[in-house]
């Protein structure tokens, strides 16, 4: 049973990456972004967990740039991705725009509050 | 003829003392007078000590002594004293004795006036000091004959105790014993502090701890109670005592002086908080690192997926005010 576990999990992973392949580029590099602001956003949490969490303020908004701008990442990705009927109308560069203007109010509110 | 004076009654005669305390080596006599109780002149009299019974002991000291008078201030007065008439409270007992009978009709006077005397006098202070280590049994004797102008100076630490017997001598040689005697101290800064005495016996001494004392530079000072009150500064202390601790109690604030309102005023001592613990700068050096990986990760996997980055500004300078410029 453990063979046939382990043979699935790998079917299924090889699965997976194929099918992740085959998705547009510019959705890859999303993908990348978001992956990099959570391990940013973990290696912050490790940190405080480590010295404590004196300056507070600090630490979230330390983190919550890190989560915000993975959440603005993943509106992009829903709004260019060609697949999602809901926003054809949307043009791409729109949508861009509009995660750029977000991140920039975002890390004006996090520069602040940095401390 | 009338007799205008038919007196019914007698007139009392009032024996009377100006004052009660008299000195024992000093000549000074002792006056006695003797007026009616509306205030004239007394008739010609006698007045006899029939007896001075000392407090202490049983017999009377002066025994029927007549007293002299003198005509030029109405008083009369006993000028020689026996030579055992020590300091002490004495009880006299005065007789007055009417010259003429006649008088004694007319004039009443107590059988027997008791007056209480207390006869004073400078007493010699006679201490021996001794100052003497705890830890060790050392003595280091300081015999000294002190009279009432005479001043010793020690040094002391604070682990050290000062016993202070002493003695009193009257001017005939006698142990005086006082109803209550006070050590002072006093600082240089006018502060004092007085400590009882417990009189037991002929030599009464004091032990004074100095582990509780948290001051410097101190004189003593003597201070006796009873009818006649002695105050000599025996001694001069320099005490080396350890930096007080931070509850140790003040000594009482003195009075300040109202003319130096407008001076300059006290130096204010500030209290900064203590700052929060910081973490240990490799510590924060490390993460700093750790936390640049994921974005130098992010560029790689960039150009694994073969993204234009034709157009990235490829001058560091140029890279870094692209970005810092938004803020």
């Amino acid at each position: 049973m453990v063979k046939s576990t382990s043979k699935d999990a790998q079917d299924l992973f090889r699965s997976l990456h194929s099918a992740y392949s085959a998705t547009p580029t510019n959705l890859k590099i999303i993908d990348m972004y978001v992956v990099f602001a959570v391990f940013t956003a973990l290696i912050q949490v490790a940190y405080m967990a480590l010295v404590g969490s004196f300056p507070f303020n600090s630490f979230l908004s330390g983190v919550l740039s890190c989560v915000g701008t993975a959440v603005l990442a993943v509106c992009l990705r829903i709004q260019v991705n060609k697949e999602n009927k809901e926003f054809k109308d949307l043009a791409p560069e729109r949508a861009f725009a509009d995660f750029v203007l977000c991140n920039l109010v975002l890390h004006l509110v996090i520069i602040n509050f940095l401390g | 003829m009338f007799v205008l004076y038919d007196f019914r009654f007698a007139v009392p005669l009032i024996l009377s003392l100006p004052s009660t305390v008299i000195s024992v080596t000093k000549k000074e006599p002792l006056k006695v007078k003797v007026i009616t109780v509306l205030g004239s002149k007394a008739p010609a009299l006698n007045v006899k000590l029939a007896q001075a019974l000392c407090s202490g002991s049983k017999g009377s000291v002066i025994n029927n002594q007549e007293l002299k008078f003198d005509a030029d201030s109405a008083t009369y007065f006993l000028d020689s004293f026996p030579k055992n008439f020590d300091v002490g409270k004495y009880t006299f007992v005065f007789e007055i004795l009417l010259d003429e009978l006649a008088h004694e009709k007319v004039y009443i006077t107590e059988a027997q006036t008791k007056v209480p005397i207390a006869a004073t006098e400078l007493l010699a202070l006679r201490t021996q000091k001794f100052l003497y280590l705890t830890v060790t049994l050392e003595a280091l004797n300081l015999r000294k004959n002190l009279t009432k102008y005479g001043a010793v100076s020690l040094s002391a630490n604070h682990l050290q105790k000062l016993r202070l017997p002493y003695q009193l001598t009257t001017p005939l040689g006698h142990v005086f014993k006082p109803h209550q005697a006070f050590i002072k101290l006093k600082h240089e800064s006018q502060v004092e502090h007085v400590f009882l005495v417990k009189a037991s016996g002929k030599k009464s001494e004091l032990v004074i701890d100095f582990l509780g004392l948290v001051e410097k530079l101190y004189y003593l000072s003597v201070l006796l109670s009873q009818e006649n009150s002695l105050l000599s500064n025996i001694g001069h202390i320099e005490l080396d005592l350890p930096e007080r601790p931070e509850k140790a109690p003040r000594p009482p604030l003195q009075p300040t002086d109202p003319y130096s309102r407008y001076g300059p005023k006290a130096e204010i001592s500030h209290i900064f908080r203590v700052p929060e613990k910081l973490p240990a700068k490799q510590l924060s050096l490390v993460f700093l690192g750790l936390i640049v990986l994921p974005f130098i990760a992010f560029l790689i996997g960039l150009t694994r997926l073969g993204v234009n980055i034709k157009s990235f500004p490829s001058l560091v300078g140029a890279a870094t005010s692209a970005v810092l410029l938004l803020y």
